[in-house]
Order: structure tokens, then C-alpha cells, then sequence
């Protein structure tokens, strides 16, 4: 096949439209697949991934045919994780890619450098404008929750479902110094050394997910790592967690080593919340596996959470959080409520209420950081533009012609 | 011409977006790289709400995400020599250390605060002496089973059970020192287990302990009204809404799913352990309760709850072969569900009463719906019961 012809074939109006067909069937079948893989796994697997694999495809449509009344066993998350990954379905990347292609081909062919065109020209940006900042915002956006019940203040947000294992240096009397390790460089379980830290660290096991229990000191389990509280708990390793409202606990075995021999193993894992100290000569450190914190130049302190219902009844009418923001570097103190439709928006991030505590005493707000939230506007505008120059231009040319004729 | 020099202009200004974007793609994956950076100095207050948080700010408590979950927590005056804290106190604990000789013998302490637990003192004994595989006593040896201790200023129970044969792994004996307190709505214990012949060495300072250990008063934010039966009663720890100091709620308000009540129910103040709480009367003034509640996780077993419930009505406990003769499947839409149904006497006046019992297993949490009161009137409304949990959009 020549050049042009691919060139063609990328270009070509029919290419545009299958494009359009397949996305529709995929958001049907990733829509449907949701029930039995969960949100997380049915996003990888059918929205951020070039294909979709055969057995995730299977899930959504064994799911389909319950809908009609046909009943085949419904796949587990489990077994979708084990198959191996043989792509029968175009994916999110694969249309997205496909189609950005598609459109910068067919501007290409059609270019023209008139004023009747670039109405259109413009329209066709606009979506690429809007294609490419969907690729930034799913590539950039990060998502992020912060807890903080009434009365506290807090410099930092978490990713929960992201673990890292954090060695902090105690030692300063000023500061603590921080050494994130996130989850993946952990999953390697390969060599690590840092500039920051006077030791090195192997990675004996990394459990993506783990039930920790408290070892029976006259059993015969050994124990994950004899150092810090290793020899008071048996680990075992879990099936990866699909539903919703559960996430992974990860763990992690260590070994510890400085130029004068090992330090030691150790155990950490979202089970054990208190840090275990590691000394080194006259430095002190601490060691956690927690959800990966990001933190803040400034606090947000909770104020209060409200929760108001419709008198006499046990509907929601509102929650909200009166929060105070101190960003000393600036000086700047102010206070502010959030509530649904009504975010902060604050240093680059936007803070949205999202849960709270049972007892009405917490808040859980939603933080979102996203550098490109700004391009879908511009490409709504661009193609709006576009397509209203285009409207006009044709309304235009028709009274022109029916005066003329 | 012009047209022609724009064309070959576009080519390389659309390669030049491509290359941003995977820059930019490079850069977002720069999270997964090691970090260093500094932070204020920041450091956790010792707790003993079981929610110890690692560099300060607060937990998520429940390790599979939700709300953090609520403890009613105790004050520690003087953590006894060679007792350290448990790295994995576990569930529904207050407090939880490890203690361990040079040899290695550990033996655990666990404080754990239970709602209620009025009445089963001998099932409690019971299942002490079948974990140190003992015959079980009756009530008339009850009395003789335990001794007064001082716990926190006030009298408690001190119960201990020791093994006669070697039961941990087969190899030691076991001993397991209970005291116990009922304070307001909870029952308090203080379980001291492991080798024998340890936690008799540990005994001295387990009595020291309790002496030491007071009751934190309940932290009511600003402006809360001051809570029903008030007394004391056990410090807020993090989330859930659990309060201590015997408040109630009154009908109507919480957090509640949405249901449809049967007719004859009659909705009333809960304990705030509670979802929900009903009354239906019968004939000659008969009256049965309908209580619901939820818990994180199994709840503690399905076969736990229902010997709980049995204990309530007089009734020795059931291992799992006894469990399925009183229980079955209960029909419900996409969730697992069991009915248990057993009749007993009350243990106040020894009148005919039944429970029945649904228990509903969904999104890792299980609800509890206990119909327990006159036998010929649980009767009448167990029917009414199960269309009650059907009618519950979890």
C-alpha cells in the first residue's frame, strides 16, 4: 500500500464514522462490564488501555446476555486479572488515537486556505484541542482525598489506592525530611538507594495486597523480618480487591544495609499505622507503608461539618465544610465553605466535599489537581466558533442567492 | 502557493503537539519515582483509640476504606515494664500490648469495650473455659469463678481460667485472666491471655494496670446538647457516631436506610449502636423489640451473634452443626441473607420467649434485624420481619 493510500485511508470521512460506531459499542460493553469488574479494572482495561482483552470483552457481554435472559456464569474481577491479555476490541487510547489521527489527516487533505474554510478548520481544531486535553487530563489530573475531622488542620492529601514507603528523618530538630517510595519502584523488588539515606534498601517482597495478623510466638509461621515489629506479625498475601468500597492493604519485607553490613529486615504495611525506628550511627528514621501523601505549602483546617436534612425527615438537604486556609508563607488567612456544585479552589487544586464521617464530625473533600481543566473550555469555544461561522456563512450565501435569483 | 506552504507547515506543528504530549505523559510519570523532600516537624499524641496515625494527622481507621470506625477509649496511668503496644491490636480493641520473656513467651492484654453483654456472664465463662479446653459450669458454679477487682475506682470481676493440659500448639498450658466491668451500655474487658505459668508472673501488673486505667470522658463537640444517661460513659474516639454514657437517640433521626416499617411497629429511641429501633405489642400487654444494626466487616460471625442472641434468652451456645438446624437461607435480591429462629425463656422471669433473627451480608458490612420478645407474638411477626428486610434498600 502506497503512502497516500494510508494517507487516504486516514483521512477518509467512512474511517471517522466506524470510529464514532466502535466508541459507542465500547462505552456499552465498559458501561456493562462495571458490575462485575468494578470501576478501576473496567477503566484500565476498556478506557485506558489501545485494546480490550478477550476476557474482560467476555465479562461485559456474559453480562449483556443476563440482561436479555440468558444466563452464563458471570466472570470474576479474579479471573480477568489471570487471563492472559488477547486483544479483541479497539480500547479508549486505541479510538482516541485513531481518531485524533483521522482528524488532523482529513485537515490536512482538506486544507484550504480561504475564508470559507475556516469556519470549518476551526470546528476540526477545536476537536483536536479537545481530544488532546482529554489525553492531558487523564495523563496530568491527579485525584487525591483529604480527611481532617473538626478541630484539625492538615498540609497534606492522599492517594488511596497508591501505597509509598515512607523513611523519614527524625534527626533534625527544624524539619523531618521525607524519602517517598512509591509502590511500583517497590513492586520491583529490586536494589534501592537514595541520596538522602546512609543505607541502602532491598525489597525482599512487595504484597500489592495483605491480611496481617498477630504471630503466635510459640508457633512454627515464621515471621516476615525480624526487626521493628516483623517478628510480631504473620503476613499473607490476598487476591487484589475490585469493589468499590474496599482497597488493597499492601506490605512490604525490607532489608536494610550500610557499608558496614545489613541493618536488618523489616516489615511495614497498611495494617501497622505507627511508624518503626531505624537508627544509623546518630540519625534516626522511621519507617511506614501509607497512602501516598501529597503535601501542601499551606494547611486547611476543618471548622466545622454540617450535615442538614429537611425538617422532619431523613433526606439530605446540604453537607458542607466551613474550612480555614493558613498559607503562612503568604500570610494569607481566609475562611471559606464548601459544598456540593460550590468547591475551593485553592494553590493549583480544587477541594470538593465528598463524604464524611459517620458521626458528622469529619469531612472527606475531594482534591483535584488538574492542569489542563482549562482546554475542554477553550475547545468547546474554538469549535462552537467554527461551527457557528460555518451556520452562518451557509445562511449567508442562501439569502444571496435568493435575492439574486 | 500559499495554501501549499501552510500544508507542509501543518505537518510538522501537529508532530509537535504529539511530541508535547508524550513529554508531558513522561512528566505525569514522574510519580512513580523516589522522592525526597522536607516537612514541618510533625508527631503523633499517644492514643489509645486504636487509631495510632504515622507522622501525625488522622487515620482512615477501617483498613477497606469508609468512615474511620469509633472506639470508646480509655486513659492509660502506667503502662506496666516490658508491655509494648500491638503493632495489630485487631478489631472493636481499646488498647492492646504484647509482653514477652527473654525466652520469648508472649502473652497478649486486649481491652475491649462491648455494647451490652447484659446477661451471658456464663456463656462468657463458658467460652473462656472451652478456649482453655475446659468442661463447661453450670449457673450454680458461676459465683464461684471469679473475685472482686478494682477497676479504674470501681468493682469489677476477675475471672481466671487455666488450663490443666497443654493446649497452646501443643505444647503449654494456657491462662487467660478476664476482668471484667460494666459501665452504661458497655461491657468492659480487660483479657489478659497466654502460657500459664507467664501470665501468673504478669498478674501482679495486670491488677496494676487496671487500677491505674481510668475511663475517658466523652468529647462532645461545641455547641452538642448534652447526652441522655450522661455519666461518665467513654471517650469519642474517631468517626462512626458511637457515643458512650448510655445516650439514646430518638426515633427519626441518624443516619438510616431507607424501609418500609409494618404495620404495628412502632418506632423508638435507639442506643446509638443502633440503626433503628422498633416495639409492637400483643395481646395481655405482650411486647417483642426489633432492633437493627451494622457492622464493619462479618460483624464478629454469624455464629457469634447468635449465641449472643441465645444467651439473652437463657440458652447454651451452638457450634456451626447447631447453627444450621436453626437457621436458613432467607430469599433476598442479589445478597446473602440467613433467618435464625430458636425460642427460650427470659432470664428475668423465665417467660416463653423467641428470637428471630436476619442477618444480611452486603458490601463488606453486616446488618443485623433481631426480633426478640413473647414467643406467640414473635410468632405473629416473623412474617412481618422478613417483609420488613426485603422492603431495605441498602
Amino acid at each position: 500500500m502506497s503512502l497516500d493510500k494510508i494517507f487516504e485511508f486516514f483521512a477518509s470521512l467512512k474511517l471517522a464514522v466506524w470510529v464514532l460506531c466502535l466508541s459507542l459499542v465500547l462505552v456499552f460493553f465498559g458501561t456493562l462490564a462495571q458490575e462485575p469488574l468494578g470501576l478501576y479494572l473496567t477503566q484500565e482495561r476498556f478506557f485506558q488501555s489501545f485494546f480490550v482483552d478477550y476476557a474482560s470483552m467476555a465479562a461485559a457481554v456474559k453480562k449483556t446476555l443476563q440482561m436479555v435472559g440468558v444466563y452464563l456464569p458471570p466472570s470474576t474481577a479474579e479471573q480477568v486479572l489471570a487471563a492472559p491479555r488477547i486483544p479483541v476490541f479497539p480500547g479508549g487510547y486505541g479510538l482516541g488515537f485513531v481518531f485524533l489521527l483521522n482528524l488532523i489527516a482529513s485537515q490536512i487533505k482538506t486544507f484550504e486556505l480561504s475564508w470559507n474554510k475556516l469556519a470549518l478548520q476551526a470546528a476540526h481544531v477545536g476537536l483536536i484541542l479537545l481530544l488532546v486535553g482529554q489525553l492531558l487530563t487523564d495523563m496530568l489530573a491527579l485525584e487525591s482525598t483529604m480527611h481532617i475531622r473538626e478541630g484539625q488542620a492538615k498540609n497534606f492529601s492522599e492517594l488511596d489506592r497508591f501505597a509509598e514507603l515512607a523513611v523519614v528523618e527524625v534527626t533534625n530538630p527544624e524539619f523531618d525530611r521525607v524519602t517517598s517510595i512509591p509502590e511500583n519502584v517497590l513492586a520491583k523488588e529490586g536494589e534501592i538507594t537514595s541520596e538522602s539515606l546512609p543505607f541502602k534498601i532491598r525489597v525482599n517482597k512487595f504484597y500489592a495486597n495483605s491480611e496481617v495478623t498477630n504471630r503466635d510466638p510459640n508457633g512454627t509461621i515464621q515471621p516476615p523480618a525480624m526487626q521493628g515489629l516483623g517478628p510480631q506479625v504473620t503476613v499473607r498475601e490476598m487476591a487484589p480487591e475490585t469493589q468499590m468500597d474496599r482497597r488493597n492493604m499492601p506490605s512490604v519485607t525490607i532489608e536494610a544495609s550500610s557499608a558496614d553490613g545489613s541493618l536488618g529486615t523489616w516489615f511495614a504495611s497498611f495494617w501497622i499505622q505507627k511508624p518503626q525506628t531505624l537508627k544509623v550511627g546518630d540519625r534516626e528514621f522511621e519507617i511506614s507503608l501509607r497512602p501516598k501523601r501529597l503535601y501542601k505549602p499551606y494547611t486547611i483546617e476543618l471548622i466545622d461539618f454540617r450535615h442538614d436534612k429537611y425538617p422532619g425527615t431523613e433526606i439530605p438537604k446540604d453537607f458542607s465544610s466551613m474550612v480555614r486556609v493558613v498559607n503562612l508563607a503568604t500570610g494569607e488567612t481566609r475562611e471559606t465553605r464548601i459544598y456540593m456544585n460550590n468547591p475551593l479552589r485553592y494553590g493549583g487544586e480544587t477541594y470538593y466535599q465528598a463524604s464524611y464521617d459517620k458521626d458528622d464530625q469529619g469531612t472527606v473533600l475531594q482534591v483535584v489537581r488538574n492542569p489542563g481543566w482549562l482546554t475542554p473550555y477553550l475547545a468547546c469555544v474554538v469549535v462552537s466558533v467554527g461551527l457557528l461561522g460555518q451556520f452562518l456563512m451557509h445562511l449567508v450565501g442562501f439569502f444571496t442567492r435568493r435575492r439574486n435569483a | 502557493m500559499l495554501g501549499v506552504m501552510f500544508k507542509s507547515f501543518l505537518l510538522p506543528l501537529h508532530t509537535a503537539i504529539g511530541v508535547t504530549v508524550f513529554l508531558l505523559g513522561a512528566v505525569a510519570l514522574r510519580a512513580g519515582k523516589i522522592e525526597v523532600y522536607e516537612i514541618p516537624k510533625e508527631h503523633a499524641g499517644h492514643s489509645h483509640s486504636g487509631n495510632s496515625n504515622p507522622h501525625g494527622g488522622t487515620s482512615e481507621g477501617s483498613p477497606h476504606g469508609g468512615a474511620p470506625m469509633a472506639q470508646p477509649s480509655i486513659k492509660v496511668g502506667k503502662q506496666p515494664e516490658g508491655w509494648r503496644e500491638n503493632p495489630t491490636p485487631g478489631a472493636m480493641r481499646a488498647a492492646s500490648y504484647l509482653v514477652s520473656n527473654a525466652e520469648g513467651t508472649e502473652a497478649e492484654m486486649a481491652v475491649i469495650p462491648m455494647p451490652g453483654m447484659a446477661n451471658i456472664e456464663l456463656q462468657l465463662v463458658n467460652m473462656w473455659r472451652e478456649q482453655a479446653k475446659l468442661p463447661a459450669i453450670t449457673e450454680a458454679d458461676l459465683g464461684t469463678q471469679s473475685t472482686a477487682v478494682t477497676i479504674a475506682g470501681e468493682q469489677g470481676k476477675l475471672f481466671d481460667v487455666a488450663s490443666t493440659e497443654a493446649v497452646l500448639g501443643g505444647k503449654y498450658k494456657a491462662r487467660i485472666l478476664v476482668a471484667m466491668l460494666k459501665r452504661d451500655d458497655f461491657t468492659w474487658f480487660f483479657k489478659l491471655t497466654g502460657e500459664d505459668a507467664f501470665v501468673a508472673s504478669q498478674k501482679a501488673n495486670f491488677l496494676s494496670y487496671l487500677k491505674d486505667v481510668s475511663f475517658e470522658a466523652p468529647q462532645l463537640p461545641a455547641g452538642h446538647p448534652p447526652m441522655a444517661g450522661g455519666g461518665g460513659g467513654m471517650g469519642m474516639g474517631m468517626g462512626q457516631g458511637m457515643m458512650g454514657g448510655g445516650a439514646t437517640v430518638p426515633p427519626g433521626t441518624g443516619d438510616q436506610p431507607k424501609w418500609t416499617i409494618p404495620a404495628g411497629w412502632t418506632e423508638i429511641a435507639r442506643s446509638p449502636f443502633l440503626v433503628g429501633k422498633f416495639q409492637v405489642t400483643g395481646d395481655g400487654g405482650a411486647k417483642a423489640d426489633i432492633n437493627v444494626s451494622m457492622s464493619a466487616g462479618d460483624g464478629g460471625g454469624l455464629l457469634a451473634n447468635v449465641n449472643r442472641w441465645r444467651g439473652q434468652l437463657s440458652l447454651g451456645s451452638v457450634d456451626e452443626a447447631g447453627l444450621q438446624k436453626i437457621s436458613a437461607p432467607l430469599e433476598l435480591a442479589g445478597l446473602k441473607a440467613t433467618l435464625v429462629d430458636f425460642a427460650g425463656e427470659g432470664a428475668e422471669n423465665g417467660n416463653a420467649m423467641r428470637c428471630v433473627g436476619a442477618i444480611v451480608s452486603q458490601s463488606g458490612q453486616t446488618w443485623f434485624f433481631k426480633l426478640l420478645g413473647d414467643a406467640t407474638l414473635v410468632a405473629r411477626e416473623k412474617e412481618a420481619l422478613v417483609t420488613f428486610v426485603r422492603s431495605v434498600k441498602f
